[in-house]
């Protein structure tokens, strides 16, 4: 081979890389861009209306020994397993006075009224009130909106002069709290109020006793660091993707001492609901807020958390794996915190929801149907009120009665646990309760199954 | 062995005429095609490059005059160009709200970057045939944006420094194979001039859509592999393998 066909080779072969190596681009010309992940099906969240923060008040004797002094305590949330409310006294006063306690446990006795409601029919219902008394209480141990607690102590039970002390608490305890001090700036307690006034003096001759409402929030001796609770948050955006979702919100109020944010998924048709789990601080540090009542980090100000996020997911839930399309709400809540064990019923306290979204809610399969009969030993099967309530809940979702031949049947429900009640005709309590699953129909998921349940009641 | 002997007298000649592609006076010219590894906090993705370099072969050697011998010294010219992609998992998820869903997108953009320098250079012959040369330059780097991701015309250029070396294999004398090796070190660097995404586009919500980005660089050194296709014009308007 010549001088002359090397060049000529040479000279060819670099044209031929050179158009190899051209032909590499192959992308559009108006840039590369790819979806990454599955889409955002974007939640609309807002404050609930329907939220009820615990609430209560107090009264104080007129006499003037202010020898007792009542307290009432409403919508108080579920407990974690552990946990229990507590009512203490204390006395901004002596706040300074070294060896001096200025708190003190609240015993009394205590009237707990629970209401609850069942039906009788389809077009009727009886509310069922109870109420039970217990002497020398120190504590309550659970609590739902649907009980009132009355405690009602004196300078007796308490074992301390009342009028010695200016503001009444409630805590969340797993040890019931002694006597004890709390300085000025340390805050403690979710629900507060003053009976006393000491007038800003030493002198007791110008105290003014009053009674009042309680407010719901951290208390402290100093009225500047007490941080009543508000629902709030800004820039609230949250979305299902995939089978995760995520709420992302600023500027949420510290919750009160011995409380935590945490979300919770919640079926309005079935009562189900699942709690996805605490706020935790934006990624990528997601580091739980379970203590940002109290705790003091740069995820919060004094008053509230900077940024926060919320991130579940339907495989790794506990109580899952689930399908989203199985709730209607996503919320974020307030609840008491700590224990051994979370709540499994969610609180009222909301401080923000939104409905699951359409794309997300119409992956649910239709209603299916609910047939059954009711047998009974004594033949006293007719009119049988058959009513459906949610799993652990009280109140009743669907009402049937059977016929004369004690068949009954429920059109529509939705797939999803119940548990199935029967009182007999002439009777106030439930004879049966059992569950009852509708699921998905086997040949076409896309409805309920139609299924048929036999009551025995003895 | 008679097969032998012509090619033992051809590889002499070859080996003279390679010789004399190094010949003080002379210039050459190379065409390179070649791949830039670019450093990862450049927010780069490794790209194809074509590029040319020139070098005049100058009389003056100090190497020689420090005792090396067999040696050549050069200065020249070197310009690339290459159209790399952004890495789209550096820079902002950009999200696209469809009513009730929103899309995340990553997003590149192919920007056109061309290089030129002056460089210096000084080969070692190993053998007849091949040489072994090390060079070093300073020039700069010019870096034009996607003008519809950018919605204008946006480019920016700083000084960019050339270390590198290579392989010189002759296969006659005007011809030559060169396999080199350099780093483009770029000064004054700034990825954040890559990003194609808008403010009001980006995502707020799943900040964890993509691992971290890798840390950026200021001052990247950046490997670029060639392959040379090298030319040595004869003076006489052939090339001096024509002639031999």
């Amino acid at each position: 081979m010549n001088g002359r066909s090397i060049n000529r080779l040479t000279a060819v072969g670099a044209a031929v890389a050179l158009a190899l190596v051209g032909a590499c681009q192959e992308d559009n010309l108006n840039g590369p861009a790819k979806i990454v992940g599955d889409p955002l099906l974007d939640i609309t969240l807002s404050f609930p209306g329907n939220a009820v923060f615990p609430s209560g008040s107090f009264a104080i004797t007129a006499a003037a020994s202010r020898d007792s002094l009542t307290v009432t305590l409403a919508n108080l949330a579920p407990l974690p397993a552990g946990r229990v409310y507590q009512v203490l006294l204390s006395d901004s006063s002596t706040v300074d006075s070294a060896g001096t306690n200025n708190v003190v446990p609240f015993v009394g006795r205590l009237i707990r009224t629970t209401r609850a409601k069942r039906p009788v029919n389809r077009d009727s219902a009886v509310a069922i009130t109870t109420i039970d008394t217990t002497a020398a209480a120190t504590s309550l141990t659970a609590a739902d909106t649907n009980q009132t607690f009355v405690l009602l102590g004196t300078n007796a039970s308490l074992g301390a002069t009342i009028a010695n002390y200016s503001h009444v608490m409630v805590i969340v305890t797993t040890n019931l709290v002694g006597a004890g001090t709390l300085d000025r700036t340390t805050r403690r307690g979710f629900l507060f109020g003053r009976f006393r006034d000491a007038k800003g003096t030493p002198a007791r001759a110008d105290d003014t006793f009053a009674g009042g409402a309680l407010t719901f929030g951290s208390f402290a001796i100093n009225a500047l660091t007490r941080l009543p609770f508000v629902q709030s948050g800004t820039l609230l955006q949250g979305a299902f993707r995939g089978r995760e979702v995520r709420m992302t919100m600023r500027g949420l109020v510290r919750p009160p001492e011995g409380w935590r944010y945490a979300a919770w998924l919640l079926d309005d048709r079935t009562g189900r609901q699942i709690r996805l789990g605490d706020l935790v601080s934006p990624v990528p540090a997601d580091r739980s807020l379970e203590d940002a009542d109290v705790e003091t980090t740069s995820d919060e100000t004094s008053v509230g958390i900077l940024s926060a996020q919320v991130r579940g997911f339907a495989d790794s839930v506990a109580g899952g794996p689930i399908e989203f399309d199985d709730f209607t709400r996503v919320a974020l809540l307030i609840e008491p915190k700590g224990g051994t064990a979370p709540q499994s019923i969610a609180s009222s306290a909301l401080v923000i929801g939104g409905s699951v979204p359409s794309s997300v809610a119409t992956r649910h399969p239709s209603a299916g149907k609910l047939f059954g009969v009711v047998n009974s030993g004594i033949g006293n099967f007719k009119n049988t009120a058959i009513y459906l309530t949610g799993v652990g809940q009280i109140y009743p979702l669907l009402v049937t009665t059977s016929d004369s031949t004690g068949a009954f049947k429920i059109r529509s429900i939705n797939v999803g646990t119940y548990t199935l009640n029967a009182v007999p005709k002439d009777s106030t309590v439930a004879k049966f309760t059992g569950p009852v699953t509708i699921g998905k129909n086997a040949a076409d998921p896309t409805v309920g199954d139609s299924i048929f349940v036999t009551i025995n009641i003895p | 062995m008679r097969r032998l002997l012509p090619l033992g007298a051809a590889a002499l000649v070859m080996a003279s005429a390679a010789q004399a592609q190094t010949t003080p006076g002379k210039y050459g010219v190379g065409a390179h095609i070649g791949y830039t590894s670019f450093d990862k906090g450049t927010g780069l993705a490794n790209a194809p490059f074509f590029g040319v370099d020139g070098a005049y072969q100058t009389p003056w050697n100090p190497l020689k005059k420090i005792g090396l011998g067999n040696t050549d010294f050069s200065i020249g010219f070197m310009f690339a160009a290459s159209r790399p992609l952004t890495r789209d998992d550096q820079f902002p998820v950009v999200a696209l709200d469809y009513g009730d869903t929103t899309f995340l997108y990553t997003v590149a953009q192919r920007i056109t970057l061309l290089q030129s320098g002056v460089t210096a250079g000084a080969g070692l012959h190993a053998t007849d045939k091949i040489r072994i040369y090390a060079f070093g330059g300073v020039g700069a780097y010019t870096m034009f944006l996607d003008t519809r991701q950018n919605l204008k015309n946006q480019s920016f250029n700083h000084q960019m420094e050339l270390l590198g070396g290579g392989v010189d294999y002759a296969l006659s004398q005007s011809i030559g194979v060169r396999f080199e090796l350099r780093a483009a070190i770029f000064s004054g660097y700034d990825r954040n001039r890559l990003d194609p995404t808008v403010g009001y586009a980006r995502d707020q919500r799943i900040r964890d859509e993509l691992p971290p980005p890798d840390p950026a660089s200021v001052r990247p050194w950046n490997p670029q592999m060639s392959i040379v296709f090298q030319y040595v014009p004869s003076r006489s308007g052939g090339t001096e393998g024509n002639r031999q």
